[in-house]
């Protein structure tokens, strides 16, 4: 009987080859989508109105949002470095690396709170209100998800002891860190920026 | 009375140029696909009879099938592009038909739930006629109908002048109508708007234009006087009960807009969106009470005694 | 040797020994038996969904009958499309797959067996959830695709739309994550040696039909989440008043709509390749422009969408494009069902069941097709749009062209999925009455459109002249229900007492047909190697096996994408109930939001409770005792 054997290859990887990487990367096209869809939505309801933001929206105060995004765009770095330890296996490393966005997690969520609190309309204020709402609450959520999930991964690691194949949930929970942070670039421009730039009426 | 025409709703009995064309470019359709159709159901039979006699199968896949397969892709090609182009061609026809006269006549078409509102504006506000579930249009020329909804979306859809087009809520859409002769057209509500979706029906009613003219110069008058005492008693029970809440009749304190413009309702074919004929024992069951007929509908039960009903339906059926 | 294997086989039947009990029905992770339940859980909805078919039949069978009330009619006709659509067709063919693509592919299990079981039970959660609420006389009734303002706060108080726009949520949920699934199993969970341009026609059209769910299924969250904001928390995005647009919403739902069609019928065309082939003994007639087709159709599924609206007053200009795309769109199905006339006319036929519903395919799916071109044409469009026209028109598309082959797949798997054969005869007689039927029900509603009868009207007058057809079509029910009912029967017999089928009856090809019928829990005692595009008849009398995977731990071999060489093993947990407990706060939240705004948030954090159990790693067994 000709056979294949296998038993030399590794059982599991930290690399872009594992089944949960490709999950991953499906679930990210999913949500994506749904980003896309709600600029979509914002582009649609601009088309048909004439009057875009509405003259009672006033024009947000860009400081907190800035900060917000910078902040989360340098915490990228820091996960690249955290993603980049756990491929070679330093777990010292991953752990610092984790407890930094954690925190800068916790940071940009407060921060948001503070900046919709002051952005002075509500969602059924009107159309676009209901459109800039949605789209921070999606992203909210999506924050929210991936810090919860950073912070878990973070206590996992200092109670039990990190085998080789965990190392794949930190580095998918890294992938995961980037997709929020660059999906929340357009709606920064929208939300924040558009209205300076340029206003119908 | 010819509304009980069957085909008086139907696609296949145009009476209009556009639907004309339309069953014209549905016939060119239909000869292409039913030949497609002929032909490919002839080669699955002679494929399957083939295939059954056959003691090996071929398993490559050979050139002359090749050629075959290649063949049948381009001529479905070629067929479709023909369609394309006899259906963009129609298209503009029937979609820029009518356009570009100023002197258009136009008729606002306004859905509510469930019926339809006629008017026809004028400069001078007092001539606008206000009708419902009716659409008068004189006969040989294009009409502008200008569509708009109360409520929800509506679809108004008189298949034997035109196709359909939608009512939507905040926009106005614009379709031309036109029929050759005089007749009556059935239409229909198409997009489905809730209960009674399926009693949402009006009459087209194509006149020559002389015609047409005497009935748009007879609703532009106001309502009649009452004649007899009974007529009178009914136009102050009229005038009393909730009836004014939502009706209007001109030269009455009855001015509201919820409901059918009442001025010359003894003049309709129909009753309660093309529910009912409009006659006598109808009109006595649609007042007193709506929703045993058309369950849902707007208009509420009028606690009304015998002698009341017949004083308040001779009123209104002097309102021809 | 057979010592040595029965060694194996003892081995892996307790590493993958399914769960057991009352309490292994919620915990159980094996595709095959999830696979079933979905098949299993879409016939009972399909049978619900017929149920109603039927009633409104009987109602519409003379003018002005009083069978039903407008208000339950309009229940009727939601409640009947939203099952149709989303509780029979799209789970039913996720189900096959589920059971199939990874006995095609020659894998033990999914890429992701949990989510495989919270897929199934938040779809199931949905589908209950639709029906307590129609059974308590709040069933949707704004039509399956509940255009606004009618389904609006404004509009439709209560809770019945909620129900519907939240059915959506769970069931779009279970299709999304099927569809990572079965990608990320076919792209990765592949046997050595079936390299892209090897992968059988069904596994492909699943892919395709994965990446459609993918890039459509969110369109109509957002949509029917918009509409929930909407109706609960007052935002208007569809609100024209204040800047939302009632046809933003169209766009939404029909850039989902669409592509939702596709991801019904594709599946049906890769159990029609897999039929054709086994039943002709031959490959399927051009390999490459098959898959080519299939690919196309995928991406073309997405640019036709406004052929649905064309009576709304759109540009003109913009119309003429989506007539030429709608149009297009022929030329691939049409280039796959003249290759698979050129397999019959080369192959060495047999006429058995399932190659009696792939013939039946061809001649009535043939007229949906062309009278989809019908409706292509914008002018042909304003007339028939909304008619019976078109309701003929989508049920000859998706009866004949997605149920047909369905049933097809139904009778040529049965054999593997119970061990046993169905009754040729009765299955026949089956054939006969739902084919007879089904065209005597739908072909006169072609012509009832053309004469002027609009869809969704819960009766017409006497004289519009609808009343004789409107009869035909009600009599042809009769048979219709008839020939599904003896096809039940059949199965349900012969689940027990049909002729033992072994593991390959039709002599096909597929590497399903390698293995026992029903196959072990493990799928492969060894995996396979494959040689050629069509596994079993293209291997070598020697063709080797994979050795070397450990039979003490759920691992399934992962390969590379395009060659499938062997890259790594990996290990597939065990049963689990926290699939189940998810799906249960999931589905908690879903539900109690629609009464309580506050639930939406206490029900999440709820369920972030349920999903970190869900992931937290097990302790790491006891070292390998060698």
């Amino acid at each position: 009987m000709r056979v294949l054997d296998v038993s030399d290859l590794p059982v599991g990887t930290a690399d872009s080859r594992a089944l949960l990487w490709w999950g991953n990367l499906g679930m990210m096209a999913i949500e994506g989508t749904m980003f896309a869809l709600l600029l979509a939505t914002y582009l649609y309801l601009r088309m048909v109105n004439l009057d875009w933001p509405p003259a009672s929206v006033p024009m947000p105060d860009l400081l907190l949002p800035t900060i917000n995004l910078v902040m989360l765009v340098l915490s990228c770095g820091v996960m690249l470095m955290a993603d980049r330890a756990a491929l070679r296996g330093n777990v010292t490393l991953v752990r610092i690396g984790f407890a930094v966005c954690v925190l800068v997690g916790i940071a940009f969520l407060v921060l948001r709170a503070m900046a919709m609190s002051m952005i002075g309309f509500k969602w059924s204020s009107h159309a676009y209100g209901s459109v800039i709402w949605t789209s921070v609450g999606m992203h909210t959520f999506h924050m929210i998800a991936a810090t919860g999930e950073a912070l878990l991964l973070l206590i996992y690691s200092l109670v039990r002891k990190v085998e080789k194949k965990q190392l794949l949930d930190f580095r998918c929970t890294a992938v995961y860190w980037y997709f929020v942070t660059i999906s929340w670039l357009p709606f920064y421009v929208i939300v924040w920026l558009l209205p300076h730039l340029s206003r119908k009426s | 009375m010819t509304l009980g025409l069957p085909g008086i709703q139907s696609t296949l009995h145009p009476a209009g140029p556009q639907a004309q064309r339309i069953l014209d470019l549905f016939d060119v359709f239909l000869i292409v696909t039913t030949v497609v159709f002929v032909i490919v159901v002839v080669l699955t039979v002679a494929a399957v009879v083939k295939g059954r006699r056959r003691r090996e199968a071929i398993g490559e896949d050979t050139r002359g099938m090749k050629l075959a397969v290649g063949t049948g892709a381009v001529l479905t090609i070629a067929a479709l592009i023909t369609l394309l182009v006899t259906s963009v061609a129609t298209g503009r026809a029937v979609g820029t038909f009518g356009g570009g006269n100023p002197d258009q006549m136009e008729i606002v078409v306004t859905g509510h739930q469930w019926w339809w509102e006629v008017t026809y504006p004028d400069p001078q506000a007092s001539n606008t006629v206000r009708t419902a579930n009716e659409i008068h249009i004189p006969t040989g020329q294009p009409i502008l109908l200008r569509l708009a909804t109360r409520d929800v979306i509506h679809s108004l859809w008189i298949p034997r002048l035109h196709g359909k087009r939608d009512l939507i809520p905040g926009r106005i859409n614009k379709i031309y109508i036109q029929a050759d002769a005089p007749g009556v057209f059935r239409a229909q509500c198409a997009e489905f708007c809730g209960l009674q979706h399926a009693h949402m029906s009006l009459v087209v009613i194509a006149q020559t234009p002389g015609d047409f003219m005497q009935w748009k110069i007879h609703q532009q008058a106001p309502a009649n006087d009452p004649a007899t005492p009974q007529q009178a008693h009914g136009r102050e029970l009229f005038l009393d009960l909730p009836c004014i809440n939502c009706h209007a009749v001109t030269g009455t304190d009855a001015y509201a807009t919820l409901g059918p413009d009442l001025t010359h309702v003894a003049s309709r074919k129909t009753l309660a969106a093309g529910t009912l004929i409009n006659n006598h024992g109808n009109l006595a069951g649609w007042v007193s009470n709506a929703a045993a007929i058309k369950p849902g509908a707007q208009m509420p039960p009028i606690p009304m005694n015998g002698p009341e009903l017949q004083d308040l339906l001779a009123y209104l059926e002097n309102l021809k | 040797m057979t010592e040595e294997r029965g060694q194996t086989e003892a081995a892996m039947e307790a590493t993958w020994a399914p769960a057991r009990g009352f309490l292994g029905w919620f915990t159980e992770v094996d595709h095959k038996r999830i696979g079933l339940r979905y098949i299993v859980t879409a016939l009972c909805f399909f049978t619900l969904g017929g149920i109603e078919a039927a009633i409104m039949r009987l109602q519409l069978a003379g003018p002005e009958r009083h069978v039903v009330g407008p208000d339950f009619y309009n229940q009727l006709f939601t409640v009947h499309g939203s099952t149709m659509m989303f509780l029979f067709a799209v789970p039913v063919m996720e189900g096959i797959a589920i059971y199939l693509v990874p006995l095609m592919v020659g894998t033990r299990n999914v890429a992701f067996p949990k989510l495989n079981a919270f897929g199934y039970f938040i779809y199931l959660f949905g589908g209950l959830f639709l029906y307590t609420m129609f059974f308590c006389g709040a069933g949707p009734d704004a039509g399956w695709f509940a255009y606004t303002p009618l389904s609006g706060p404004q509009f439709s108080p209560g809770k019945r739309i909620d129900t519907w726009s939240q059915m959506i949520t769970y069931t779009e949920l279970s299709a999304l994550v099927v569809s990572v699934e079965i990608t990320v199993t076919a792209f990765k969970q592949r046997a050595p040696g079936m390299s892209l341009n090897r992968v059988p026609l069904f596994v492909w059209s699943m892919v395709v039909t994965s990446f459609m769910i993918m890039f459509a299924m969110p369109a109509v969250m957002v949509d029917s989440g918009y509409l929930a904001l909407d109706r609960l928390v007052a935002t208007h995005f569809f609100n024209r008043p204040e800047g939302g647009d009632p046809i933003f919403y169209q766009h939404l739902f029909w850039f989902f709509g669409h592509p939702e069609v596709y991801i019904i019928f594709i599946p049906a065309l890769g159990f029609i390749s897999s039929i054709v082939t086994a039943f002709t003994k031959r490959k399927v007639f051009g390999y490459s422009v098959m898959v080519a087709s299939l690919v196309f159709t995928g991406f073309m599924g997405f640019g036709l969408w406004v052929h649905h609206m064309f009576a709304t007053g759109l540009p003109q200009l913009g119309q003429s494009f989506f007539t030429a795309a709608s149009m297009m769109i022929s030329i691939p199905t049409g280039v796959q069902i003249f290759c698979w006339i050129g397999t019959i006319w080369h192959g060495r036929l047999t006429i058995r069941t399932p190659m009696l519903y792939v013939l039946a395919f061809f001649f009535d799916f043939l007229i949906g097709g062309l009278t989809g071109v019908m409706l292509a044409s914008v002018p042909i469009n304003w007339q028939v749009h909304d008619t019976y026209f078109v309701v003929a028109h989508f049920h000859y598309v998706l009866i004949a062209g997605a149920v047909f082959p369905l049933f097809g797949a139904l009778h040529f798997w049965f054999p593997k999925w119970t061990g046993r054969m169905y009754g040729e005869g009765l299955s026949r007689v089956a054939f006969w009455l739902v084919f007879i039927g089904f065209n005597l029900v739908f072909f006169p509603m072609h012509i009832l459109g053309m004469i002027g009868m609009p869809r969704r009207v819960y009766t017409y007058q006497p004289q519009l002249g609808w009343g004789g057809l409107n009869q035909l079509a009600t009599l042809g029910v009769l048979p219709l229900a008839l020939g599904i009912l003896l096809m039940f029967v059949n199965f349900a017999l012969s689940r027990r007492r049909g002729a033992p089928a072994g593991p390959n009856p039709w002599d096909a090809d597929t590497l399903e047909w390698s293995v026992s019928s029903p196959p072990p829990p493990y799928n492969y005692l060894h995996v396979p190697t494959v040689a050629g595009g069509h596994a079993l008849w293209d291997a070598a009398p020697d063709q080797p096996v994979v050795v070397g995977m450990r039979t003490d731990h759920r691992e399934v071999l992962v390969t590379k994408a395009v060659d499938a060489e062997p890259s790594h093993r990996e290990e597939l947990p065990s049963p689990s109930i926290w699939p189940f407990l998810v799906a249960l706060t999931t589905g908690i939240t879903l539900c109690g939001a629609i009464f309580y705004a506050w639930w939406f948030t206490m029900g999440t954090v709820l369920t972030a409770f349920a999903l970190i159990g869900w992931f937290w790693p097990k302790r790491e067994p006891l070292p390998e005792a060698s």
